[in-house]
């Protein structure tokens, strides 16, 4: 085997990859948006599974594949066939598969963070058999577990040792609930990548003008539906 | 006043989220404020007996009197119910944030070799660059966190969720959710060497320490080449 | 929480950057080499002087190692970008078209190719800074007009979005409070019971 075999492996692992009828032609812009959508969105998006099934088999191949590639070059480093041109196309493999990683890992630290904060409002709501699902099933047992032991924290630091009539969690009785819920109506930066022109529905009944590519700032429930629909990115 | 405790122990939490640790736990006024709510509690159960007692006994003015009573002293148990989990939150939330750097806290004992930092400098390789820099995206999140200061349940809490995230993680096996949330812009690096040593040996292959030279290479295999003052990057 | 607070409902510098990488850019290779698949997108075969487009990250990662010079993007010189400037004088009511990512892309060009690019960089940075400033002028001005429904800023880059952001979303999310506010006055006074939705109130955020 030698160097340009190494390099055909890269390609034919990412073709039998695509082969599986990859709904995404553009993996990398995809996942872009979805962290960003998910960072500026005052709710939790729905997970994005298909996308992210894909990102994480291709990344689990490309990262083997330089596994691989390094053995090779370390096994030939004396034979002086590897040469510093071989190096640099796995050092722009590395930097690739890298990017993706903190890509990911800014996704799913973001949705975490959006579900500790509202934990209660979204364990009801997966209670709730007709609502969409939000969570990935990875999701739903931190979600879970991490409520039972932030409970378990809240217990026995304080709320066991208080009046009856006070060691709910998750009370709302008296003027003010003390379950956070998520507030939708917030303001977003958002743009508009619809090639067709639209027009979107405001609150007091008015339809604001969009534009190919045009930026605005809008409440977020307005154009909710639009970003599932993919017309519209949050910024 | 009623209330009053429990504005201390939230001037005590706003002052720990500008911390990048965690202060010690405020034992005593977690035990006052909640003396205080027994005691409201025992003046709420007075006067719904008082009221139900003398029903008839009272003028419409006095009935008037009991109820705000009643209110105000409802309120007030309830607003120290919300101080207190406003303020175990926010220290939940900064023990989320540590047990996501994946490193390790710092235990009792180091406390006694004058050496106070070591729990810090023996962790893994994470952001310890971006960590001590003032503008960087970790200001203000919670990178060190002392066993002591910890009240016994926080300290438990600490430990479920250090597993929980293992558990999460162990999902995800080839992404480094624990690693540097700055992007990935300068994974590979042009560095000269300062000072002659030996061979260094990296994954790209091996090259030697000559005064002078110049390499391009993975930054994370060189950090500490470059803290030790054998190479800079260019 | 999480992530750290920096983080949660705004983009970092840092990271508008990292967006701008991704970009293509016309490459002048000057060595071959072999065709590379990466996880989302395809590096073409390089053959020397032959021009080839590739994502910006890719582009200077090959230009540290002398492998290629890159093309400046057709709107990265002196001319243009002074056209651009007397457009934004032209029509003090409209931000001129620009590129997505100019002020990153020059920025980073300038600091890493700037053999490459067609006029001296110092004219080039001048040019960009008189830009840079109108256009804050001009949204600064624009941010007047603030109210608790809808702006719009067609023309705007994601990194002049970003740093606007901070304060028009605080001002905006102000005047919707008391907006509200006044709405649920008028709708109390007719009824008794008012259905508010989701309501937000930020207690926690101590």
């Amino acid at each position: 085997m030698d160097i340009d075999d190494i390099l055909e492996e890269f390609e034919t692992t990412a073709k039998t990859d695509l082969k599986k009828t990859s709904v995404h032609d553009n993996l990398y812009n995809d996942l872009i948006t979805a962290m960003i959508n998910e960072r500026m969105a005052p709710e939790l998006l729905p997970y994005k599974k298909e996308l992210l099934d894909e990102v994480l088999q291709r990344l689990s191949n490309q990262q083997q594949n330089l596994l691989d590639s390094h053995e090779y070059g370390e096994v030939n480093a004396s034979s002086g066939v590897v040469s510093s041109d071989f190096k640099l196309q796995l050092m722009i493999i590395e930097t690739d598969i890298e990017r993706y990683n903190y890509l990911v890992r800014l996704y799913l630290r973001t949705r975490l963070t959006k579900i500790d904060k509202h934990a209660i409002h979204y364990i009801n709501e997966t209670m709730e058999s007709d609502k969409e699902i939000r969570l990935s099933p990875e999701e739903e047992e931190y979600i879970n577990q991490h409520f039972k032991i932030i409970t378990k924290l809240y217990n026995n630091s304080f709320l066991k040792k208080m009046p009856p009539s006070l060691t709910l969690l998750d009370d709302t009785a008296g003027e003010e609930s003390m379950i956070e819920h998520p507030d939708i109506n917030k303001h977003v930066f958002i743009k508009s990548i619809s090639t067709t022109p639209m027009y979107i529905k405001l609150d007091d009944g008015e339809d604001l003008p969009i534009e190919k590519d045009g930026i605005y700032v809008v409440k977020y429930n307005v154009i909710k539906k639009y970003i599932d629909l993919g017309d519209i990115v949050l910024i | 006043m009623y209330g009053d405790i429990a504005n201390k122990l939230i001037l005590d939490a706003k002052r720990t989220s500008n911390l990048s640790e965690l202060p010690l736990y405020q034992t005593d006024l977690v035990k006052d404020i909640l003396k205080e709510i027994q005691d409201l509690n025992n003046d709420s159960e007075y006067l719904s007996s008082e009221k139900e007692l003398q029903q008839d006994n009272l003028s419409e003015e006095q009935l008037k009197i009991n109820q705000c009573q009643l209110f105000v002293t409802l309120l007030s148990m309830r607003r120290n119910k919300r101080c207190l989990l406003a303020y175990q939150r926010l220290r939940a939330e900064k023990i989320v944030e540590f047990s996501w750097l994946n490193i390790d806290p710092i235990l009792e004992s180091s406390t006694n070799n004058g050496t106070t930092s070591n729990g810090s400098t023996a962790n893994t390789a994470k952001p310890k660059s971006t960590i001590h820099d003032s503008n960087s995206i970790y200001n203000n999140y919670t990178t060190q966190l002392s066993l002591d200061n910890l009240n016994h349940a926080e300290q438990e809490y600490l430990k479920s969720y250090q597993d929980l995230i293992l558990n999460y993680k162990s999902k995800f096996y080839d992404i480094d959710l624990s690693g540097d949330l700055e992007p990935p812009t300068n994974i590979f690096i042009d560095v000269r060497v300062l000072k002659d040593g030996g061979e260094v040996q990296t994954e790209y292959g091996s090259f030697n320490l000559i005064k002078d030279s110049q390499f391009y290479v993975r930054k994370s295999d060189v950090d500490r080449l470059i803290q030790q003052g054998y190479l800079e990057e260019l | 929480m999480v992530l750290p607070a920096q983080l949660q409902n705004n983009l970092t510098p840092s990271e508008v950057n990292f967006l701008a990488e991704n970009e293509l850019v016309t490459i002048l290779p000057r060595y071959t080499m072999q065709k590379m698949q990466l996880i989302g997108t395809k590096v073409p075969a390089l053959r020397a002087m032959r021009r080839e487009s590739v994502p910006l990250w890719v582009a200077l990662i090959l230009k540290s190692q002398d492998k290629c010079s890159i093309i400046p993007p057709k709107w990265l010189n002196v001319a243009y970008l002074k056209d651009k400037y007397d457009e934004e004088v032209r029509k003090p009511n409209q931000f001129s078209a620009l590129p997505w990512n100019w002020l990153e892309i020059s920025k980073m060009l300038l600091a890493r190719a700037s053999d490459d690019l067609s006029d001296p960089s110092h004219l080039l940075r001048s040019v960009l800074q008189d830009l840079r400033e109108i256009r804050l002028v001009k949204s600064r001005k624009g941010l007047k007009e603030l109210n608790e429904s809808n702006i719009v800023l067609n023309g705007l880059s994601l990194l002049e979005i970003n740093e606007l952001r901070p304060f028009v979303l605080t001002v905006m999310n102000k005047l919707r409070q008391l907006h509200d506010t006044s709405n649920a006055q008028d709708i109390a006074d007719q009824d008794e019971y008012e259905d508010g939705g989701y309501d937000d109130d930020d207690d926690d955020d101590i």
